[in-house]
């Protein structure tokens, strides 16, 4: 399993993610994934820079290969537009561009005021735009009326050499079923061993993606302080992250999540590199081909240090033997 | 002083080759940068069109000093103005300081793609001076709830901001536009170097603000291959602003312009060698009233030539009027 670092829009600014991208290829990192925001989930994370030209920048700032994990190309953002955005970044990057998708959030997808559909009608809208943008990355002009979306007499002039590979995000069933008929991989935030497995059971023959989040510092209970304090959202049950529509709604949620409940979830917090490695092997004996970690909070430093020297060696030891 | 600017034109190189001559306008000593926002090239012969958000990432990362601005944006179909703020935002953010973000009221060619009916010229007008009031208010750091004649925008707030607000430009080609900027905008933006756009602009309200030109010239030592290329490629140019926005394919681009001889090219662009005639291309503006004239050069493998001779014989020369 390839471990690669996770960019985090919702904790970091612009800058501050290139100069991540920059100590995470110092560190040994096999490759970036960058979360994609128009909101982060509370305040207290504060950040949600515009995503296609932090990747433009990293794409200046380092040679590894970068994906989105993962963004939403079905309403904020025209599909045609994305696949326009897509498509220059792949060039950026030289084509290490891996293009993961999700049927969004309304935290993010809401702001213009469009109605939130129901998952279903989200999946829907997912794979028609991932239609319109493969059509478009095929380089001819692209007529298309469909159920959700319009494009008129579009081309897009500059391609990669190949198209992006497409990775569709799921959390449940009907959304594997659709990236194994329609994706190039797949992508969760779990280690879903029954998950994985059914996308390749129905046919899921690409490279299954993971993103982890990880509290490494030198004491356990400020680590689980911290992530209490940033992502107390990612305790939050079922569909609730889906559809509460602003940081305000997120806020309120999470008061009911407690300190207790974080230190006893699946995020490794604190100094002990076996906890954080077996967080890690979890993902790994779940079938994720790549799995891309996050450090929650302030101390980078400690963690870039830590990973390159005690973790990813760890890793790096399997793909060698 | 005037200040003389290098484009990045998107629509004539790939978005990894703009990267690497916006460096060398600014080693080459260009005062500033623009870069177009299309989605398609004018002509098929021109080949080309990235994203521009991305390659303005790239580019904000791989300067140091040379500003940069959208020349122009149009912030109203194929883009939501609330995503074309989190954009500047963003991009101010990752060049320092550097940016400013030019808007116009668009063209068919670009914004046609996502399958909304092409409004007449005022109500594209409206659109703008709409999308420039959302936009605004983003960028000050306001949560914005607006129910407009045109847009949405529900509880939408920029995280991301830097300390200084990157200045609005605003394209002018008429009365109702000159009314919009210089009420709205921090510069005016134009590409015919008419002194009335600046006396309605400075009416308005523009009065001491910057007026930003443009001129298409083409460079080379052969004056022959430079008309036939400006021909080839630009002979759009002169069509004018009511042709332009509304022509809505490359295609058509082409039909209009099948009566458009070398010579009649050749007339209104300077062509070839010749310093002077480059130098006295950029004295309309200046009688104008421009503070600054950023050039187009004519093909997009001819840019770092260009950008050489520029150094050693442009610059000098426009530095002595």
């Amino acid at each position: 399993m390839r471990i690669g670092c996770f960019l985090s829009s919702e904790e970091h600014g612009p800058k501050e993610l290139v100069a991540q991208a920059v100590r995470a290829e110092q560190a040994g990192f096999s490759a970036l994934w960058i979360s994609d925001h128009y909101h982060p989930w509370t305040d207290e994370q504060g950040h949600s820079p515009f995503v296609w030209s932090a990747i433009g920048a990293i794409a200046q700032a380092t040679d590894l290969p970068l994906g989105t994990g993962v963004t939403c190309p079905t309403m904020r953002i025209h599909p045609a537009v994305v696949a326009q955005a897509a498509a220059t970044s792949a060039i950026l990057l030289d084509g290490r561009f891996s293009f993961g998708v999700g049927s969004g959030e309304a935290l993010n997808e809401h702001v213009l005021g469009d109605r939130w559909p129901g998952a279903d009608e989200r999946i829907e809208m997912l794979e028609e735009a991932i239609e319109v943008m493969r059509a478009l990355w095929s380089g001819e002009v692209v007529h298309h009326r469909g159920r959700h979306y319009t494009v008129e007499h579009a081309r897009i002039y500059d391609l990669p050499d190949a198209p992006p590979p497409v990775l569709v995000s799921a959390f449940g069933p009907k959304a594997a079923s659709m990236a194994a008929r329609v994706a190039d991989g797949f992508v969760t935030t779990t280690p879903d061993r029954e998950l994985i497995e059914q996308y390749r059971a129905e046919g899921g023959r690409g490279v299954v993606q993971a993103g982890a989040k990880v509290c490494f510092g030198p004491d356990e209970a400020e680590a689980v302080e911290t992530v209490h304090r940033l992502w107390p959202t990612e305790q939050l049950p079922g569909e609730l992250s889906q559809v509460l529509p602003t940081p305000q709604h997120f806020m309120q949620a999470a008061e009911l999540v407690t300190k207790e409940q974080i230190a006893a979830s699946p995020v490794p917090c604190g100094p002990d590199v076996e906890r954080h490695v077996e967080a890690l092997r979890r993902y790994e004996q779940a079938g994720v081909d790549e799995l891309y970690v996050s450090q929650i909070g302030p101390r980078t430093d400690e963690f870039f240090e830590t990973w390159a020297r005690k973790v990813l060696p760890r890793f790096a030891e399997e793909r060698v033997g | 002083m005037t200040r003389f600017g290098y484009t990045m034109m998107c629509e004539q190189a790939p978005p990894d080759q703009l990267v690497r001559d916006v460096v060398l306008a600014e080693r080459a000593g260009f005062d500033f940068s623009v870069i177009s926002d299309h989605w398609a090239p004018w002509l098929d012969e021109q080949g080309h069109a990235g994203y521009a958000w991305s390659i303005l990432g790239a580019a904000a990362q791989a300067t140091e000093r040379i500003p940069l601005m959208t020349y122009v944006t149009c912030p109203t179909l194929r883009y939501h103005p609330a995503i074309v703020a989190q954009k500047a935002a963003t991009v101010q953010i990752l060049s320092g300081g550097r940016f400013r973000l030019g808007l116009g009221a668009g063209e068919n060619l670009n914004e046609h793609v996502v399958g909304r009916r092409w409004p007449a010229v005022g109500v594209r007008h409206e659109l703008l001076a709409e999308a420039v009031a959302i936009i605004g208010a983003l960028l000050d750091g306001e949560t914005v709830n607006h129910r407009g004649r045109h847009y949405d925008v529900e509880q939408a707030v920029l995280h991301d901001r830097h300390d200084v607000r990157p200045p609005i430009g605003i394209a002018v080609s008429g009365p109702e536009s000159c009314r919009l900027a210089g009420r709205h905008a921090d510069l005016m933006i134009a590409t015919e170097p008419k002194p009335e756009l600046g006396e309605r602009f400075d009416a308005a309200g523009g009065e001491g603000k910057p007026r930003v030109g443009q001129v298409a010239v083409c460079w080379d030592a052969d004056r022959d291959a430079a008309v036939r290329r400006a021909h080839e490629q630009f002979r759009w140019f002169g069509l004018g602003w009511l042709v332009n926005a509304d022509l809505p394919t490359p295609a058509a681009f082409d039909a209009a312009t099948r009566f458009v001889t070398p010579d009649d090219v050749a007339e209104q662009i300077a062509c070839g060698p010749d310093v002077e005639a480059h130098v006295e291309a950029v004295k309309p503006y200046l009688d104008a009233g421009f503070d600054e004239i950023a050039f187009v050069q004519i093909g997009g493998d001819q840019q770092e030539r260009f950008v050489a001779w520029a150094e050693r014989e442009l610059l000098p020369a426009l530095r002595e009027l």
